[in-house]
C-alpha cells in the first residue's frame, strides 16, 4: 500500500509505530491545474494549493491514500477543498482516498483519548498495516564551518535555496522547519510519539505558549549570532511571533536579518534581492 | 428612501449602552470579565455570572469608531506585518497600544480569563500574546475537524448532531467545556447548577427559534421590510446576551414588529427592484454602504448571515444533556460559514429562500479563514442564477477600503440584474 501524507511536522515516528510508512508530499511545487485553479483563492496557503494542483492533475494517482495532518497550517482547507473537488468530479478516477488525521498536540486525558480514537479510525479506514517499522533516523547535524552562526526562523520553505544562501555567510546551526520535522517525527512507541506531538514547541498550532521560550533556549545554547527571519507573502501565523523574536534575539546579543516576505519556493532571482542584506555580501 | 426604524432597534442600542455602562462600573469595581472569541461557548460564562466581552464585537466597535486605521498603523510600528488578520486581532493591537485616546472607554482592563478556539491557524498566537501581555489565563479549545463535511448541516446538526458531528469530537469538546466550567467557577465564586443550565439552554433554544421565525418572515415578504443594518443589532445584541430575559423578550418584540411591518405592507424600498445579500462579516467602518443603493437603484440588502445563522447555527435540541448540546453548537461553528460544501450549499439555499438577485461577497485577503471558500460560494451562486460581485476588502481595515470602487462594482452588478429583468 502506498500512502502519501501532507503537512508540516509529519509524525513519522507515530506512523512507524503503527506499521505505516507514509511518503511526505508536502513540499513539492506544481503547475496550476486548469480544472481547479478557478476555485483557489490567490491567498491560499501555497503548500495547500500546490498539493491540490498535483492531486487534480493526477500526480498522486499511484497512491492508495492521502493523509492530511489537520494541525498543519493550510491542511484543513486543503482537505475540504480536495473533498469538494472529489464531490464535483474534478479529481481523477484514480485519485487517492482522502483522509483527515486529527492529532491534538496536547497531553490531557481528553486529548489523549481523542487521539487514540483518531488512530483507530486511521487503522480502520486504511489498514491493516504491517508490523511496527524501525523509527526514522534523525537528520545528521552538519559540521559547523566558519562565519557567524545562523538560525533560520519563520514560515516553512519548499526548497533549500535560502539555506544554501545562508551557508555562504556562515553555518546554519538551527533550522526551525527541520527542528519541527524532527521533533514531530520522534517516538518509537505510540505513547512516546503522541507525547512528542504535545511537547513540540515548534508546531505551528501548538496550543501552549512554548515557541518563544524554546527559541530563546536555542539561541543561547547554540550560540546563534544571527537570526534570519522570513514569512510567506500571505502569512497569517508566523508574523505574530516577529516582535518576540526581535526581543529575544536582542536580549541574547544576536542580530536579526528580516528578509520580509519570500515565495515558498524562492528562485535564485528572488534570493538575489535579499542576498545583499547579508553583511558578508560582496559590496 | 424615508424609512422609519423599528422601535425595538432603538431599544436594542439603548440596552447595549446601559449594559456597557454597568459593565464599566463593574470593571472599575474590580469585577472580572471574560474576553472571548465569537465561536466559544459564552453560555458557560453567562451561567456562572461572569460578564463577557466578545473579541469580534469589540473589534467592530473599534472599527465603527474609526479607530482601525491608526491602530493598524501602530501594529506596523510594533513589528507586525500587514498580511496578518485584522478582525480577530484589532482588540489585541488596541490593548498592546494602550493609548486611552485610541480606545473606547479608555480601554479595557485585563480580563480574568481569555477563551478562544483553534478554529483558525492564528488564534492561538493572537491569544497567547494577549495572555502573556496581561497575565490572564487562556483557555484554548481544540478544533479537530470532521472527516467529511456532509451536506445539509443546517438540518442534521439540529437534532442528529451526535451522528453528524461524531461522538469522538463531541466527547473532546464536552470534556473541554467541563474543564472550562471548572476554571471559571473559582473566578466567580459560583458553582455550576445543572438544572439551571438546562433551563438556560432551553431559553437560548427558544430565542433561536424566534429568530428562525423572523428569518422566514423576511425571506417570504414581498419586499424587504427591514434593512440588514437594522437586522444586525436586533439579532446580535440579543445574541451576545442570549438566553437572558431581556434577550428573549427583545427577540420576540423584534419578531412582532417585523410581522406588523409586513402585515402593513411597509418596505425599505416601496418599489423594490433588486434584492441583495451581503456575504461575510459586517463592513463595520462603513455600514452606510448597505443603504447606498436604495435611492439610486431601488436595490436593498435583504440578507446578511447574522439572522439566519442565529437560528441554524444555534438550534441544538438538548436531548437531556445540555453540555453535550452546547458542545454540538460549537464543535463546528465558524467552519459552517467558510468551508465547502457547508458554506456554499447553505448560502445558495438562503439565496433561494430570499429570492436574491445579487450577492455581494466580501473577500478578506488578509483573513484567510474568512476568505477561504469564497470562490466556491461565488461559483455556486452564479450557477443558481444569482449575480455576484466580489469585493476584496477587510471587515475592519478602513485603510484599504475603496468606497468609490466598491459602490461602482455593486452598481454595475445591479445594472446587470436589471438588464436581465428587462432585456428590452
Amino acid at each position: 500500500m502506498r500512502i502519501a501524507a501532507f503537512g508540516h511536522g509529519l509524525p513519522h515516528g507515530l506512523f512507524a509505530a503503527l506499521g505505516l510508512r507514509a511518503e511526505d508530499v508536502t513540499l513539492a511545487p506544481a503547475p496550476a491545474d486548469p480544472k481547479i485553479a478557478p476555485f483557489l483563492e490567490p491567498f491560499m496557503d501555497p503548500f495547500a494549493a500546490s498539493l491540490l494542483h498535483r492531486l487534480a492533475g493526477g500526480a498522486l494517482d499511484g497512491c492508495d491514500a492521502l493523509i492530511f495532518l489537520r494541525e498543519s497550517p493550510g491542511a484543513l482547507p486543503a482537505f475540504h477543498y480536495a473533498c469538494e473537488f472529489e464531490r464535483r468530479g474534478l479529481l481523477p478516477a484514480q485519485a487517492p482516498r482522502l483522509h483527515l488525521l486529527n492529532l491534538i498536540p496536547a497531553a490531557t486525558p481528553a486529548a489523549e483519548a481523542y487521539n487514540r480514537t483518531e488512530l483507530d479510525r486511521l487503522r480502520a479506514t486504511l489498514g491493516p498495516f504491517g508490523p511496527p517499522l524501525p523509527p526514522p533516523s534523525p537528520p545528521a547535524a552538519p559540521a559547523p564551518g566558519p562565519g557567524p552562526r545562523h538560525a533560520l526562523l519563520g514560515a516553512p520553505l519548499g526548497n533549500g535555496r535560502l539555506h544554501r544562501l545562508i551557508a555562504r555567510a556562515g553555518p546554519l546551526v538551527f533550522d526551525q522547519q527541520a527542528e519541527d520535522a524532527a521533533r514531530a517525527a520522534a517516538g518509537t512507541t505510540l505513547s512516546e510519539a503522541l507525547a512528542a506531538q504535545a511537547a513540540n514547541p515548534f508546531a505551528a498550532r501548538q496550543p501552549a505558549d512554548a515557541y518563544s521560550p524554546a527559541i530563546a533556549r536555542e539561541i543561547a545554547s547554540r550560540r546563534i549570532a544571527r537570526v534570519v527571519w522570513q514569512v510567506d507573502p500571505h502569512d497569517d501565523l508566523w508574523g505574530w511571533l516577529a516582535p518576540d523574536i526581535r526581543r529575544i534575539a536582542a536580549a541574547a546579543g544576536a542580530d536579526v536579518l528580516d528578509l520580509g516576505t519570500l515565495p515558498r519556493w524562492p528562485s535564485d532571482a528572488d534570493l538575489a534581492a535579499v542576498a545583499a542584506l547579508f553583511p558578508e555580501a560582496p559590496r | 428612501m424615508s424609512h422609519a426604524p423599528l422601535a425595538c432597534s432603538r431599544d436594542a442600542l439603548d440596552h447595549q449602552r446601559a449594559w456597557t455602562r454597568r459593565l464599566r462600573d463593574r470593571l472599575a469595581a474590580g469585577d472580572g470579565y471574560a474576553f472571548v472569541n465569537a465561536d466559544t461557548p459564552h453560555e458557560v460564562f453567562h451561567a456562572l455570572g461572569m460578564p463577557v466581552v466578545v473579541n469580534q464585537w469589540w473589534s467592530s466597535v473599534l472599527a465603527a469608531k474609526q479607530l482601525s486605521a491608526p491602530l493598524l498603523d501602530r501594529a506596523a510600528g510594533m513589528g507586525f506585518h500587514d498580511s496578518l488578520a485584522k478582525y480577530s486581532a484589532l482588540p489585541l493591537i488596541s490593548a498592546l497600544d494602550g493609548d486611552p485616546a485610541r480606545q473606547p472607554w479608555g480601554g479595557l482592563p485585563a480580563p480574568a480569563i481569555f477563551c478562544a478556539r483553534a478554529s483558525a491557524d492564528d488564534h492561538q498566537r493572537i491569544f497567547q500574546h494577549w495572555a502573556r501581555h496581561t497575565g490572564a489565563p487562556l483557555c484554548l479549545l481544540h478544533a479537530p475537524a470532521p472527516d467529511r463535511n456532509e451536506p445539509g448541516w443546517w438540518h442534521r446538526a439540529r437534532s442528529d448532531w451526535e451522528t453528524f458531528h461524531g461522538s469522538a469530537r463531541l466527547d473532546l469538546m464536552q470534556a473541554q467545556i467541563t474543564d472550562l466550567i471548572a476554571q471559571v467557577e473559582p473566578l466567580t465564586g459560583r458553582r455550576y447548577d445543572a438544572g439551571a443550565f438546562a433551563a438556560y439552554m432551553d431559553r437560548i433554544e427558544a430565542q433561536a427559534c424566534i429568530f428562525e421565525d423572523v428569518n422566514a418572515m423576511i425571506a417570504a415578504a414581498p419586499r424587504t421590510p427591514v434593512r440588514i443594518a437594522e437586522q444586525i443589532p436586533n439579532v446580535m445584541l440579543p445574541q451576545w446576551h442570549r438566553g437572558s430575559d431581556w434577550a428573549l423578550a427583545h427577540a420576540a418584540r423584534f419578531r412582532d414588529e417585523v410581522a406588523a411591518r409586513i402585515r402593513d405592507g411597509a418596505a425599505v424600498v416601496p418599489d423594490e427592484r433588486v434584492r441583495m445579500m451581503w456575504i461575510g462579516a459586517g463592513l463595520w467602518f462603513d455600514t452606510g454602504f448597505y443603504t447606498s443603493f436604495e435611492d439610486s437603484h431601488r436595490a436593498v440588502f435583504a440578507w446578511s448571515m447574522y439572522l439566519p445563522f442565529a437560528a441554524d447555527g444555534y438550534i441544538r435540541h438538548g436531548r437531556g444533556d445540555p453540555i453535550r448540546a452546547l458542545a454540538a453548537r460549537f464543535v463546528s461553528m465558524n467552519e459552517q460559514l467558510h468551508q465547502p460544501p457547508w458554506a456554499n450549499d447553505w448560502l445558495v439555499k438562503q439565496a433561494r429562500d430570499y429570492r436574491i438577485d445579487l450577492a455581494v461577497v466580501l473577500v478578506p485577503e488578509a483573513d484567510r479563514p474568512s476568505g477561504y471558500g469564497t470562490r466556491f460560494i461565488a461559483h455556486d451562486l452564479r450557477a443558481a442564477g444569482v449575480e455576484v460581485v466580489e469585493i476584496a476588502a477587510d471587515m475592519v481595515d478602513a485603510r484599504k477600503w475603496n468606497a468609490g470602487a466598491a459602490r461602482a462594482a455593486v452598481a454595475a452588478g445591479i445594472d446587470r440584474v436589471t438588464e436581465r429583468q428587462n432585456p428590452d
